[in-house]
């Protein structure tokens, strides 16, 4: 069978249109879901730029508040029970030997560099945000310890009459301040881990990329 | 002769476009993974500086005490 080398051509021809167009078809819908995928992610950082301003937003209201002096005077019936809650520790001996040296547990007892270093592969980098999760409850733990400490000591003083009710109140409301960050705080981290997770779970894992 | 020419012709130009099809995809999904981890850096970042300025707080509570 002889076919003529036109007819040869323009089959040729043919075929190769059909292969671009195919390929240029598929090009465009990987364009597309790519820019969809890429909102996504922008919508990601727009939340945390949006939580970063909320929360300097929050700061800024609480300075104020503190700058103004509004912190409420306790009632009488309060401090009396507070003081009476004081009274208790100093005889039930809560680590009194350790007492004056905490405060050289500074705030990095725990290094946590693991976000900033970004090692270079992505299993490295899960297994570094992994490490620092450990990391972060560890200083947790040791935030929690402190602020007990901190409460036992304020107690003590206070039913030693060593501090008068006003600076036993304004250390309390610090006090209380600090707790309430930190609860959100490790909530913040909560969400955290949920998103490294569902990131560990994504079509597109560490094996996979590498 | 021509056939085969053709057969041959087809089944090359449509391999290449699978191979670079899978390219594309697995390039494309190591962005958004490292675009993802990106964010992911950002945020433990900014929650390792808010527990800086926490611990350091408490710190300055428990020595003023």
């Amino acid at each position: 069978m002889k076919i003529p080398k036109t007819i040869l051509l323009i089959a040729v021809v043919c075929l190769a249109h059909t292969a671009y167009s195919q390929d240029s078809k598929a090009t465009k819908t990987e364009v597309k879901a790519k820019q969809i995928e890429t909102k996504e992610v922008q919508k990601d950082k727009k939340e945390v730029l949006k939580s970063d301003i909320e929360e300097q937003k929050e700061a800024l209201k609480q300075e104020n508040k503190e700058e103004k002096g509004n912190i409420q005077e306790p009632t009488k019936a309060k401090v009396e029970q507070d003081h009476a809650r004081g009274d208790g520790h100093g005889h039930e001996g809560h680590n009194h030997a350790v007492g004056e040296g905490h405060g050289k547990m500074g705030s990095r007892d725990v290094p946590i560099d693991a976000a900033t270093e970004a090692p270079g592969s992505p299993e490295e980098r899960i297994e570094h945000h992994q490490e620092r999760a450990n990391q972060v409850a560890e200083r947790q733990a040791n935030m929690d310890y402190k602020m007990q400490e901190a409460e036992r000591k304020l107690e003590e003083k206070f039913a030693k009459n060593e501090i008068s009710k006003e600076e036993y109140m304004i250390k309390k409301e610090e006090l209380s301040q600090a707790k309430l960050k930190r609860e959100q705080l490790e909530q913040k981290e909560m969400m955290h881990q949920e998103k490294l997770k569902s990131l560990k779970q994504s079509p597109a894992p560490a094996e996979e990329v590498k | 002769m021509g056939g085969m020419l053709l057969i041959l012709s087809a089944s090359m130009a449509s391999c290449n476009a699978e191979e670079k099809k899978a390219d594309e995809e697995k390039a494309k999904q190591e962005q958004m993974f490292k675009e993802k981890m990106d964010v992911i850096d950002t945020e433990s970042q900014k929650l390792d500086q808010e527990m800086d300025s926490l611990d350091e707080k408490i710190d300055e509570l428990l020595n003023d005490i």
